[in-house]
């Protein structure tokens, strides 16, 4: 089915694609003619009335503007952040005071407000001179021709409709390079924060994990309260090469009329380990993420956790999926949901697997708070041996009234009750985080399960 | 009812005192008229046969929805229980120990138990360990890593037992319900639960009311008072002393038929 794109919708994309133009010209010529390309994969989605992906609530991308924010004023330091913006960040993992942190970067709308290594990174630097590269990827497109090979090959651009619009506006991100063999001890942290109401906010993200390479990233969108409504799209891609050893936390604080759309592929090495935390604390409009590992390496490992609140009216499709192709590769996906009010929450998980000696397993359980939350499980898996174990269990229900009255009797009020038990039920080991991690992520999950009671 | 309690006087009001008590539980009348008093510093115990009501009568004491009293009056510390919910009665002063509890996936016990004192759950990066909560748990004779432990999951029988007590300790209650706390139990922790639970119901000065079908632990809280519950209705209460012995020689069904059969 075509239909005609409206006279309106196509004078957007005219004065879109004429600042874009603008925007463009500093980028090499393999980055530019991707975007040329994205945009036109964009037209003839559009134009097919295909929605804005597979999974998830549709959303008419061109209603969120993705140049309409004015330039932010960059900062020298996290003291000069406001106050409130201090408090928004430490909402989604981020330490204004850097302690026990390797790099701190904030992002302000669409423009790259902070970004310095920390005292922390001068102990790596004095170790692995140039040991770590963290910079803003229009730049670093700029900058490093190889990139050619990694940008856009993970999560290809012409995958759906939102990839083709993301990858064709995207404004800035982030790009990190671990080299081979450097271990850095202390996380990253990244922060994309939005103020500009009815902004597209589209940033690209891209880990590139180099041999035994080892590295924590943190990484929270966020809003300014005031900000009312606006969409935030990302597509990160990671590359785990031989031995390397990335866990990403990524930590989404919004608002209910807020579109979220990250889209993440990982590609994981002989022997490599890729670790994500999602976690996601707030009502949104509708937020969809289908984050997709491909295990190629021999004996690589991914283990994949969420938590996430469905809150207020969100529409939440969340889901994760794993390709076992590598000889002995192992991979989990865990995810705990906790629902209440009118949120309608799909929880997805695929595993499918490749080859005999793989390994998988799926948990997805769902926690329903009121009775007018809806959740659906689809867990799936697929296997192309006879040999690989693959392995799931899915629960959806309400706290079981035995538990309830049990801690009641204990003189807990109903309400500290059902919070303790909510909280207990979030509580999910993380491994390979370092502990301060750890009980950072805690601290953000059980504050907000005290919050919705 | 007073004959067999010489220091009670009449008229006196008890700590916890049960009339004519009617309860249905999923439309199935299962007490059919209890009466019981307990009074400060006594030791109750209530024997009689599986399905009789006991849990019944503990759950409706505790307060559990859906054990309905259509007749009859609890009484506790002079107030009417019936007005409270559950979390209220144990506020004020009715701790039960469960003869199974649940299992609480993500629920420390350290952290219940600090909740319990009126404390914060403990968080890691407050302090190197947790003592509060440890030091009642090794007083119960569990390991100290029980304390990091998640809620009865993978406890064995006897560990659930000493679980629900270090709770019911912790609750520092007017009135402690411990249903079976022997059951399931190996004869040497007996003895161990046995001399702890006295030793903390004369710290407390508190009121118990044991469920049991074994006398062994009897030796430790010696009763004041036994109770038969049998169908539904307290058949007969009196001496421990003389009743235990009549009871374990003819059963719970032998001793209703003979003894009371004949006084009918």
């Amino acid at each position: 089915m075509t239909r005609e794109i409206s006279e309106s919708k196509k004078k957007f994309l005219k004065d879109l694609n004429e600042w874009y133009d603008e925007y463009d010209k500093k980028f090499p010529e393999w980055y530019r003619k991707r975007r040329l390309k994205a945009r036109k994969v964009y037209e003839e989605f559009e134009a097919s009335g295909a929605p804005i992906g597979k999974y998830g609530a549709d959303v008419d991308l061109m209603e969120f503007n993705p140049f309409l924010a004015p330039p932010r004023k960059t900062i020298e330091s996290y003291e000069d952040l406001s106050k409130v913006g201090k408090e928004m960040v430490q909402t989604v993992g981020q330490r204004p005071d850097e302690k026990e942190r390797t790099a701190s970067h904030i992002q302000h709308d669409t423009t790259p407000a902070y970004l310095k290594y920390t005292s922390e990174a001068e102990r790596l630097f004095s170790k692995y001179p140039d040991g770590l590269v963290v910079m803003d990827i229009d730049e670093a497109i700029i900058k490093y021709s190889w990139l050619e090979r990694y940008v856009t090959r993970l999560v290809p651009l012409s995958l759906d409709k939102y990839t083709a619009w993301n990858s064709a506006y995207s404004q800035r991100g982030i790009f990190v390079w671990v080299k081979e063999g450097v271990k850095v001890e202390w996380p990253l942290q990244t922060c994309f924060f939005l103020e500009q109401a009815r902004l597209g906010q589209l940033v690209r993200v891209l880990v590139v994990a180099e041999p035994n390479s080892h590295a924590h990233v943190v990484s929270g969108c966020v809003i300014q309260p005031e900000c009312e409504t606006g969409l935030h799209g990302c597509i990160s891609e990671l590359y785990l090469k031989e031995g390397a050893e990335i866990t990403l936390s990524y930590i989404h604080n919004f608002q209910k009329k807020f579109h979220v759309r990250p889209k993440v592929g990982i590609r994981v090495g002989d022997e490599a380990t890729f670790r994500s935390n999602y976690i996601q604390i707030s009502p949104v409009e509708s937020t969809q993420l289908y984050p997709t590992v491909i295990l190629q390496g021999k004996n690589s490992r991914a283990s994949l956790r969420s938590l996430i609140f469905g809150l207020g009216s969100s529409d939440i499709d969340a889901g994760s999926a794993i390709i076992l192709s590598g000889n002995g590769a192992r991979g989990e996906i865990i995810s705990r949901s906790v629902v209440t009010d009118k949120a309608k929450v799909c929880l997805r998980g695929a595993l499918k697997a490749y080859r005999a000696n793989t390994k998988g397993h799926l948990e997805c359980r769902a926690l329903l708070l009121s009775d007018k939350a809806k959740v659906n499980a689809f867990p799936n898996l697929h296997s192309r041996s006879s040999e690989a174990e693959l392995t799931h269990e899915a629960a959806v229900g309400k706290i079981a009234e035995e538990e309830l009255y049990y801690l009641m009797s204990r003189g807990l009020k109903k309400d500290i009750a059902t919070s303790l038990i909510t909280k207990g039920f979030l509580d999910t080991d993380i491994p390979g985080l370092p502990a301060v991690l750890k009980a950072e992520i805690q601290k953000i999950v059980s504050l907000t399960a005290e919050e919705i009671m | 009812m007073f004959d067999i309690i010489p220091w009670r006087k009449a008229n006196k009001a008890m700590l916890l005192e049960i009339k004519d008590l009617y309860v249905q539980v999923e439309d199935r009348e299962v007490l059919k008229g209890v009466d019981l008093a307990i009074d400060l510093g006594e030791v109750h115990v209530l024997m009689g046969p599986n399905a009789s009501g006991k849990t019944t009568l503990v759950k409706t004491i505790t307060g559990y929805p859906g054990y309905k009293v259509t007749s009859g009056r609890i009484f506790f510390k002079s107030e009417d229980l019936l007005l409270k919910d559950i979390s209220e009665r144990a506020i004020s002063g009715i701790a039960l120990a469960y003869q199974n509890p649940p299992q609480i996936r993500g629920v420390k016990f350290r952290d219940l138990l600090r909740i319990i004192a009126g404390r914060e759950p403990w968080n890691p990066l407050n302090g190197p360990e947790e003592t509060f909560a440890t030091e009642l748990i090794v007083a119960a004779g569990l390991d100290a890593d029980f304390a990091n432990r998640d809620l009865n999951i993978g406890f064995s029988g006897g560990e659930r037992k000493r679980a629900e007590l270090v709770q019911v300790f912790a609750m520092r209650p007017d009135l402690m319900i411990l249903d079976e706390p022997d059951s399931g139990v190996d004869i040497d922790s007996l003895k161990a639960i046995g001399k702890r639970i006295s030793e903390v119901v004369s710290d407390l000065g508190c009121c118990v009311l044991v469920i049991t079908h074994h006398r062994h632990i009897l030796q430790y809280l010696r009763p004041d008072v036994a109770h038969l519950i049998y169908g539904g209705k307290i058949m007969r209460s009196g001496n421990p002393e003389e009743m235990i012995p009549r009871l374990e020689e003819l059963g719970y069904e032998g001793y209703v038929k003979h003894t009371l059969g004949a006084s009918r």
